[in-house]
């Protein structure tokens, strides 16, 4: 009777003697847990989204015309100390894809001259790939001697960046909440148990058992049945994303394996925190008698 | 040993045991008669140390009741082989578990160390073969073994034991206090049944009105008294 199996068996033993009064505070964990899970599917794929467009997120530098090759080398220089892939498109291919994408030359042989600049098209390295970033890179590379100007889509990456943030501030807001609900259902399941199997304990106690022996399983048996709604909770979301699979264009993707066990996990240190919560109140309520 | 100096304990106005002093010294058998409410639950409960007295002081082995910190009182315990006058079997686990619980509580965790100890125990009273029985599918009498197996299966310094035969109605006797006569330890036996206390043998103390008092010459161990 090893140790860990004893307090597992204690814990299981504990649940199923309040096996009713177990099983709605299971019905109420799922339904409570189900809400962080779905959000946690939206964000992830969400961030999948944002990540995929954000490789697309380019800075291009447009050149003044019949800079010397010393201040081009410059700016190439200054720029590839902050990108991770740098392109440099002269007057002549920039004249040529733009012949490309009109499907001719007609029109641009009306010009006399090429009035197309060149430039570099740089991806940055994902450190700077924010608004703030981005925004302040433009300023200073505009600045450098030989650069007309800098473009990088502005506005749409601000919202792009505004879009995640409020994604992380909502789920914070959700996993508070959630968090809170957590605890207050554990902590009264594990109230009740506690109540309930009074007499035992003081058997125990009277047998010579320390707190932590009396306590212990009583945390497992919290942390037990958040571990075990938070499961269930995954498998319910897993169906729901399925069934939406069958419906969307673009298939959602489900949350990494890290991401499902630091999920069960948190929930199984929820549970222990309900079950701390509930033991200091009937600690208190044992003093005050 | 276990000495008690010039013990009292009151209940509101009612006084269980009126300035109590005693000594039983290790190894010995004791048993303490007294009649029903005369207030043996009390000095036995007063041994456990869970009561405190109202006036003088206990003393069981190293631990005094004057200087009980809750260390001390988990390790007294541990010291001390208890059999409830009321059983106090943990009805949801097996007798098996029951038993084990004393050691477990000890830190003696492992599995076939545990079992074997266990075993041992339920066959000292005739219950080895029910181990895997709950409580409830057991006869009062089968309880009350068991709760003697559970009191003497991790070898305590000292086995307290309040009417450890009063469940018992067709079953002998003798099984029981077998048990606790053949144990190391120094054994306090209260009851209110007079021909256990002599079947039991050992020092014999009555208590009445508060008070205990020697009663004669030490009974001869196993005195034949036709208990059964």
């Amino acid at each position: 009777m090893g140790r860990i199996s004893y307090l597992l068996r204690e814990a299981w033993r504990g649940l199923w003697h309040h096996r009713a009064l177990t099983f709605t505070a299971f019905l109420a964990l799922v339904g409570a847990l189900l809400v962080p899970c779905v959000f946690l599917v939206v964000f992830v794929n969400a961030l999948s989204a944002v990540h995929s467009l954000g490789d697309r997120r380019e800075m291009v530098v447009f050149l003044r015309d019949d800079i010397p090759d010393s201040t081009r080398q410059n700016i190439e220089h200054r720029l590839r100390l902050v990108a991770r892939e740098i392109k440099y498109v002269s007057k002549d291919q920039a004249w040529d894809e733009m012949a490309q994408e009109l499907g001719g030359d007609e029109l641009l042989r009306a010009v006399n001259e090429n009035p197309l600049p060149a430039s570099y098209r740089v991806k940055l390295e994902p450190v700077y790939l924010h608004y703030s970033a981005m925004d302040s890179l433009s300023q200073t590379i505009s600045l450098a001697s030989g650069v007309e100007e800098v473009q990088y889509g502005g506005l749409w990456i601000r919202r792009l960046d505004e879009f995640l943030q409020t994604l992380r501030t909502t789920g914070i807001g959700i996993a508070a909440i959630i968090g809170a609900v957590v605890l207050f259902v554990v902590a009264n399941a594990i109230r009740l148990t506690v109540v309930a199997r009074r007499d035992i304990h003081r058997v125990m106690v009277l047998l010579g058992a320390s707190r932590r022996f009396v306590r212990l399983p009583l945390f497992f048996e919290g942390a037990l049945v958040s571990a075990i709604a938070a499961g269930a909770a995954l498998g319910i979301t897993y169906l729901i994303v399925l069934g939406l699979a069958n419906r969307l264009v673009v298939l959602p993707s489900f949350l990494p394996w890290r991401w499902m066990l630091a999920f069960v996990g948190a929930a199984a240190v929820l549970g222990m925190l309900g079950s701390t919560l509930a033991l200091a109140r009937v600690g208190r309520e044992d003093r005050s008698r | 040993m276990i000495r008690f100096a010039g013990v009292s304990k009151r209940f509101g106005s009612k006084e269980a045991l009126a300035g109590v002093s005693w000594e039983v010294p290790a190894g010995e058998r004791v048993v303490v008669l007294g009649a029903s409410g005369s207030g043996k639950t009390t000095l036995l409960r007063l041994i456990t140390m869970e009561l405190l007295p109202t006036a003088g002081v206990v003393q069981v082995g190293d631990f005094s009741s004057q200087r009980l910190s809750g260390g001390k009182r988990i390790r007294l315990r541990r010291s001390l082989g208890i059999v409830f006058e009321d059983l106090r079997l943990i009805p949801d686990r097996n007798v098996n578990d029951n038993v084990a619980l004393a050691l477990q509580v000890r830190g003696t965790w492992d599995r076939k160390r545990v079992l074997e100890r266990v075993h041992e125990a339920l066959a000292r009273v005739g219950m080895a073969e029910r181990g895997h029985d709950p409580p409830s599918a057991l006869s009062a009498g089968e309880r009350q073994r068991v709760a003697v197996a559970r009191a003497l299966v991790a070898s305590p310094a000292i086995v307290v034991a309040d009417e450890p035969t009063r469940h018992l109605s067709s079953e002998p006797v003798d099984v029981i206090l077998d048990a606790l006569r053949e144990t190391q330890a120094t054994v306090v036996l209260a009851t209110n049944d007079e021909s256990v206390a002599r079947a039991f043998g050992g020092k014999l103390y009555r208590l009445a009105n508060g008070h205990l008092e020697p009663a004669g010459a030490s009974l001869g161990a196993g005195a034949t008294t036709g208990v059964a």
